[in-house]
């Protein structure tokens, strides 16, 4: 019983603690909001800043990427326009900055085609984020539930045919959406991409100071990870160009 | 005819006194010797000379030098151009003691109450044989003369008016020849490239001899202006400016070919700062001090009549440099580049004059029109900060072609609307957005138990249900089972109320016995146990007429027994007879 007590005292305390840090974050989030508005985005992004380690998701980063972009620091501002995305990567406010953003910086990269099909997927996915995906989740739990009950206690053959084969679909999406739900989960959190932040990067072919140059980049683009070996990051770019870079020139995203 | 004679003897007599009241530029004293360095065994000359004032002259004390002759004492006394000049002399003849470097100290002059004094001579004393006393002196050597001698008495200089500068801040360089020698015939003037810089050079002129003499180190040199350069550093840190080199031939005459000699000049450097950061929006790299104004021809026009813009840019500084303002016009007005107009000198005070943009306005639509403040930036490189002038806004009111202005509200001419800025849009203002870190619901145990919770209730309840139904199940198995031991004990009882001879209680047993088996064996509840429910059930469950009409014989008779005593059959026969029945239904009802 005494455990107890505790054990529900301190979840009290930190749920308090997030809530207060939150409320901090959203003072703070308003006041960099003020000085945006003013133009005086040297403050704004002070502001955003402090509220950062407190907060996650789109807002945020957003408007850290706008400050960003404002004071001319072209590679953080995509970093950021990248970090926003991944709440919601079908954000038009979002890809509309950080295109700009892009034609901003040194390296125009010819990136593979993709199919309507293939955006579309990508959209659908992330659309919802996890825990839009994670709602949809319980609700076809408690339908498939309900059906079943009325498999077992349906009057009419085909009521309970109805209920049997109904409950059955309905399971199927409901694993189905908790793969969609542990993807987005995926996407955001665990999927590797970072930005270039030095001027000039040779990108190796081994991981290994020494090693032959295969291609440059620049500041601002974003590359994905695709596997990491002691300090060095094996990337990939957008046209499909793979490499090695240094990890003190990247940062992730 | 003799009036007008008189007339102009005053002006004559005028002229002629009027200069006798101004005295030069006031009194000057001034020690120069005629050469320096000296060689041990040589002689020079110290003259120490007080020009434009009278007074007593106290001669610096020698006594490092031998004097071989003087003081010598000259006066003269000068009219040029009506300016009147007056000079007296001490020249003395010396030769050095010893080699080193001796000071001349300061000669001083009281000249009405006024202390005058001349500046301090350092005289090098060198090893060597006797060299050309000066310019003028006899060229014994012809050509083979040293190169040391030869750039005492000649040299070239570069001087600049500043050395630490702001990038893009103008400097005057200025190329001086100094030379001892009375005739001098100039060859080639190599310039140097100046890289780094962008310049402007002065108008070109005659070189001609200064009318003053400078004096370097006690002698005096005439002084005359190569060229004069305006410099504008492009880059920062130390420039070098790299030296000019330069030959001539002096001393020719008709006897003598003369000497030909080569000298090189310094090269002075120049520091160059960056501007600072944080420049103003409208800045354009114009560095300087400079005014700023804008005027049109007219606020009132018609649709597609041109409007005159003129945007003028006075002062000083890198004029030449400046490129049109970037201004802000509306979106309906045609704006054609302008026309660029100087009017800029170039004089030892730098670059300055004005530079003039004209833009050609055509508004297309009829309509109120603003020209916001127009902004120039400059950074003035004497305060160090940058510095914003504005003129304007101009306000238009374009009509139509009939004259007609329309309100801000009137349906106008459409035109397709076009994106002309592009920057990113606005920031999200609603804090309400903002969310926790890593408050996802996704992979929490409410959601697990949000969507295994239903199913596994559901679970929970099917196997609850099941295990009921299995319990309800076993104990009509076990009561069909036992069905025939109750009733072989019931009948059991009924046999020993037969030996006692309690024939009700018999009849009672025997009816017990049967109903509880027939309930039992058929699974009736024992509440809707009834002769019409029994009679059915075991229609039903296929046991044939006969047992069937026995079953009726039994329990009629064992009611009839409850209310009149038996008399067709004899309480044995029914014993046996119930007793097979129930066998008999053991076999039929499995």
């Amino acid at each position: 019983m005494k455990k107890l007590i505790v054990f529900c005292s301190a979840f009290l305390i930190s749920v308090l603690a997030i809530g207060q840090s939150l409320d901090y974050a959203r003072d703070q989030f308003s006041l960099g909001n003020e000085a945006y508005m003013k133009g005086d985005y040297e403050t704004a992004l002070n502001h955003y800043l402090e509220a950062e380690p407190s907060t996650e998701g789109l807002g945020i980063n957003y408007n850290l990427g706008n400050a960003y972009f404002k004071l001319g620091e072209i590679p953080e501002s995509i970093l950021h326009y990248e970090r926003a995305l991944r709440f919601d990567p079908s954000n038009e406010d979002v890809q509309y900055n950080l295109s700009i953003a892009n034609d901003l910086i040194v390296d125009k990269i010819e990136v593979l085609p993709k199919s309507k099909l293939q955006i579309w997927w990508k959209t659908f996915r992330y659309s919802l984020g996890p825990d839009g995906w994670a709602e949809i989740c319980i609700g076809l739990s408690l339908t498939s539930v309900l059906l079943f009950l009325l498999y077992y206690f349906g009057g009419s053959k085909a009521l309970r045919r109805f209920g049997f084969f109904g409950g059955l679909v309905t399971c199927l999406f409901l694993v189905l959406t908790y793969t969609l739900a542990q993807s987005a989960e995926n996407y955001r959190y665990a999927e590797k991409s970072a930005i270039v932040f030095t001027d000039k990067v040779d990108v190796k072919s081994e991981p290994r100071g020494g090693s032959v140059n295969v291609f440059v980049l620049h500041a601002g683009t974003k590359v994905d990870i695709l596997s990491q070996e002691g300090e060095w990051y094996e990337v990939e770019i957008g046209s499909g160009a793979q490499g090695w870079i240094y990890q003190d020139e990247l940062r992730l995203v | 005819m003799k009036k007008t004679g008189r007339h102009n003897w005053i002006a004559i007599v005028s002229i002629l006194c009027f200069p006798l009241f101004s005295w030069g530029q006031g009194a000057t004293l001034e020690a120069t010797v005629d050469k320096n360095p000296v060689s041990v065994s040589d002689i020079f000359k110290l003259k120490i000379t007080l020009s434009n004032g009278k007074g007593s002259i106290e001669t610096p004390d020698l006594n490092d030098f031998q004097v071989v002759f003087g003081p010598s004492r000259a006066s003269s006394y000068r009219i040029v151009n009506g300016r009147q000049t007056s000079s007296m002399t001490f020249s003395y003849t010396l030769r050095p003691k010893e080699t080193g470097t001796f000071e001349i100290g300061v000669a001083k002059a009281n000249v009405d109450g006024k202390i005058l004094t001349s500046s301090p001579i350092k005289v090098k004393v060198v090893e060597g044989a006797s060299t050309a006393a000066s310019g003028r002196g006899k060229s014994s050597g012809g050509q083979k003369a040293s190169p040391q001698s030869a750039n005492q008495n000649l040299m070239v200089r570069t001087q600049l008016s500043k050395s630490n500068v702001y990038k893009g801040e103008q400097v005057v360089v200025t190329y001086i020849l100094l030379s001892r020698y009375n005739n001098i015939d100039l060859g080639d003037i190599d310039f140097p490239t100046l890289d780094g810089f962008w310049t402007e050079d002065f108008p070109e002129q005659q070189t001609t001899w200064e009318p003053k003499l400078e004096i370097i180190n006690g002698v005096q040199y005439r002084k005359a202006i190569l060229r004069q350069q305006i410099l504008f550093p492009q880059r920062t840190g130390t420039l070098e400016i790299k030296p000019l080199t330069l030959s001539a031939n002096v001393n020719r005459s008709f006897f003598n070919p003369g000497e030909n000699l080569s000298v090189r000049s310094n090269s002075p450097k120049i520091t160059v700062k960056a501007l600072q950061g944080g420049a103003p929006k409208s800045f354009n790299g114009a560095v300087g001090s400079f005014d700023f104004s804008a005027s049109v021809d007219k606020t009132e026009a018609k649709a597609n009549e041109a409007i005159n813009l003129k945007v003028k840019v006075t002062g000083s500084g890198n004029l030449k440099l400046i490129d049109e303002p970037n201004f802000q016009f509306p979106e309906d007005f045609e704006v054609y580049d302008p026309e660029t107009n100087d009017r800029i000198s170039v004089s030892t005070g730098g670059l300055r004059g004005s530079r003039t943009f004209q833009y050609l306005i055509i508004p297309r639509y009829p309509g109120q029109y603003n020209i916001p403040e127009l902004e120039f930036s400059f950074f003035n490189s004497s305060t160090g900060k940058y510095q914003t002038a504005k003129a304007g806004p101009f306000d238009f009111n374009i009509s139509d072609a009939d004259g007609n202005v329309p309100t801000a509200g009137a349906p106008r001419a459409k035109n397709l609307v076009e994106q002309s800025g592009l920057d990113i849009r606005y920031i999200i203002t609603d804090a309400n957005v903002l969310a926790g870190p890593r408050s996802q619901f996704f992979g929490t145990p409410l959601f697990w138990a949000g969507t295994a919770g239903p199913f596994a209730m559901l679970f929970i309840f099917l196997i609850y249900r099941r295990r009921k139904e299995a319990l309800d199940k076993d104990v009509r198995g076990k009561k069909k089972r036992g069905a025939g031991r109750m009733a072989q004990k019931r009948l059991k009882a009924a046999q020993a109320a037969l030996k006692s001879g309690d024939s009700q209680v018999f009849y009672q047993e025997i009816f017990k016995a049967l109903y509880g088996y027939l309930g039992d064996k058929l699974g009736i509840p024992i509440g809707q146990l009834s002769r019409q429910r029994i009679l059915s059930e075991l229609r039903s469950s296929g046991v044939n007429e006969a047992a069937v009409n026995d079953v009726t014989y039994v329990i009629d008779t064992c009611e009839t027994a409850r209310f009149a005593p038996v008399t067709e059959t004899s309480d044995e026969v029914f014993y046996k007879r119930t007793a097979e029945l129930i066998e008999n239904l053991e076999g039929r009802l499995k």
